[in-house]
């Protein structure tokens, strides 16, 4: 059906500019909820007169689909607007109030959002709302913390080595040798060595080898380096800094590692268990910031963190915390459809048309 | 304000000269010596870039200095406008990428920084790169909008396009990638902090840009070239947006969000 037959043109440029009405109203919103903070802003677009605006958009578009044969003609304005449609109606069934509703019609106990807080070697399975503690619900599994760590960006620290013979002289002396802790850095040295090569700068050596961070008291940084003799000899070894027992001394030089100090938090991490013990799984993973873990309809986030004193069998013990975000997965699917018909809309119709559009003419010319 | 004594700051000064001696030439119609000229700032910025990516040890996006030191790139697109969408303003241009390096070379600060957790993601570079290339054709658009403002009709050159149909073809080439940032955003939000959507003010002044944009294309498909001044007036109020995502919400302490590491 073209659009200049059917329906009457007042009609279409009704709707047109009710469109613009509609997304004059949002973009006014946007401002005025910038304004607000994110959190007032989150309410203000979740109260029920804007419910009902979101509502109108949707049943606006699905309009715009039957009014403008032209939306369904061009596969471009199609995606972009069926996927306008998508993403509204995911993020509806993702809102608090969506979660209310279907756990009324489905008879459900989903939560929307909270928090959980587990010590390490301890089980937990409730959600609990953020900032006042209350108990929202129990997820259907319970989430059991091995282990929590943080990495740390580090200042720069060096390696130095000395003539053991003389060790109390001062730098700079030519009995003294300093380079930065970067792996792959060497160090040229007199006989009968040669070399000193860093292989790795290990903020927390433990046996394990296993870098696990836990300022300020569990630290033991180390340089993992490899020597060389003058006659090609090699043997890899670890300096420690002049604290520790152990000065690593080879062929009348000594080794030692000053380290950088912390300049900040890299990343966090919760090692943890999965037990579902409906479906009888157990299932290990490994929560950090951008990497939340997926299971049982919600998502798990690495949110915080702490230490604290609690009882144990062993008396009171300082132990460390992890701090989850839990949020229900219910509308996610449908959000990302919707940005991925959205975007494959908008480069249709903006780029690739044009691209094909402008090579089929070039080769219909036989450039 | 603050001069940068070191190899990073003579760069941006550098380039800032080139960009300035080319906008010079090519407004004496020396236009030849003038994208010479050009294209040397246009190298002198890419170094500066490359040395900052060594210096910080991650991709130089993270803060203002550094999104404002990207902006300066502005070479490529002006060369692709030309050639693939006749689309002109190469002084304009020259005399954008002056502006846009002027709060890298004596404004922002620029010391490293260390990324935060949340900003250790792959997400980080395309989220940014492609917030930075749309921004600069939007900006394009708008100096597009105002000549049409200013003078209506189009260019001297036959060669070009008229100054709004140039504007439109600019949001034409931006749009895609103004939608494709704020999904990669929102999908990053939705790993990094639990919500594809979080109402933060950096997010919903992306959103209101996006939607003035929205805007223009549906008013433009209903009234095609009817009435040009009312599509370059949202050309430019596209651009007083983006402006505000970029300078106004990281800067001003009214909008303290998620995003305010940027500042």
């Amino acid at each position: 059906m073209p659009e200049n037959s059917g329906l009457p043109q007042r009609l279409r440029r009704a709707a047109l500019w009710l469109t613009l009405l509609t997304l004059g109203i949002l973009l006014c919103l946007s401002v005025i909820g910038s304004f607000l903070g994110s959190q007032k802003a989150g309410v203000l677009f979740n109260t029920a007169p804007a419910v009902f605006y979101w509502l109108f958009f949707v049943l606006l578009l699905l309009a715009g689909l039957l009014i403008f044969p032209s939306l369904l003609r061009k596969p471009g304005l199609f995606l972009i607007h069926l996927g306008c449609i998508v993403v509204l109606l995911g993020s509806m069934w993702s809102s608090p109030k969506a979660h209310l509703l279907q756990n009324r019609l489905f008879g459900t106990q989903k939560v929307h959002k909270g928090v959980m807080a587990i010590y390490e070697g301890s089980q937990q399975n409730q959600i609990l709302e953020k900032e006042t503690g209350q108990v929202l619900g129990m997820l259907p599994f319970s989430v059991y913390l091995e282990d929590f760590w943080m990495e740390y960006h580090w200042g720069d620290g060096s390696l130095h080595v000395r003539k053991t013979s003389d060790p109390n002289t001062p730098p700079p002396s030519p009995a003294h040798w300093q380079i930065p802790d970067q792996p792959g850095r060497e160090l040229l040295l007199p006989p009968p060595l040669k070399k000193i090569t860093i292989l790795r700068v290990l903020r927390n050596l433990k046996i394990t080898d296993r870098v696990t961070d836990r300022l300020p008291d569990e630290v033991n940084p180390a340089l993992q380096v490899e020597i060389e003799w003058a006659d090609g000899t090699r043997k890899t070894s670890y300096v420690f800094p002049a604290d520790m027992p152990h000065v690593l001394q080879i062929e009348g030089f000594s080794f030692l590692y000053e380290p950088g100090a912390t300049v900040g938090i890299k990343d966090f991490f919760s090692n943890v268990m999965i037990l579902d013990y409906h479906n009888f799984r157990q299932q290990p993973a490994l929560i950090e910031v951008n990497h939340p873990l997926r299971y049982g309809g919600y998502h798990l986030y690495q949110s915080s963190y702490g230490r604290d004193t609690v009882d144990t069998s062993r008396g009171r013990e300082a132990r460390w915390y992890t701090v989850l975000d839990v949020i229900s997965d219910s509308g996610l699917r449908a959000v990302f459809l919707g940005y991925f018909l959205l975007c494959a809309g908008v480069f249709w119709q903006c780029w690739i048309r044009h691209l094909i559009r402008h090579f089929g003419q070039r080769s219909a010319h036989g450039i | 304000m603050e001069f940068k004594a070191n190899l990073q700051g003579y760069l941006i000064y550098a380039a800032m000269l080139l960009y300035l001696l080319a906008f010079g030439l090519t407004l004496a119609r020396r236009k030849k010596t003038g994208h010479i000229f050009y294209l040397l700032g246009f190298l002198v910025v890419l170094i500066a870039f490359l040395y900052r990516w060594n210096h910080v040890d991650h991709i130089p996006l993270q803060n203002m200095f550094e999104i404002f030191l990207s902006l300066g790139m502005i070479y490529p697109v002006s060369l692709f406008c030309r050639k693939a969408l006749r689309v002109g303003a190469e002084a304009a241009d020259m005399l954008l990428g002056v502006i846009v390096l002027f709060p890298a070379g004596f404004i922002f600060n620029a010391d490293p920084q260390h990324l935060p957790p949340a900003l250790q993601s792959w997400l980080f570079a395309p989220h940014v790169a492609v917030y930075v290339l749309s921004y600069i054709l939007m900006a394009k658009a708008a100096v597009q909008a105002a000549a049409q403002f200013l003078k209506s009709g189009g260019p001297a050159n036959p060669e070009l396009v008229d100054y709004e149909r140039a504007a439109y073809r600019m949001v034409c080439l931006g749009f895609p990638l103004l939608t494709l940032g704020l999904i990669l955003g929102s999908y990053w939000g939705k790993l990094a902090w639990g919500d594809f959507w979080g109402w933060d003010p950096k997010e919903l002044w992306s959103l209101v840009t996006w939607l003035i944009y929205l805007i223009y294309l549906h008013f433009r498909s209903m009234y095609g070239r009817k009435f040009p001044r009312i599509n370059s007036l949202l050309v430019l109020l596209g651009l007083l947006a983006i402006l505000i995502t970029l300078l106004w919400v990281n800067l001003a302490r009214i909008f303290a969000g998620l995003h305010s590491y940027a500042a």
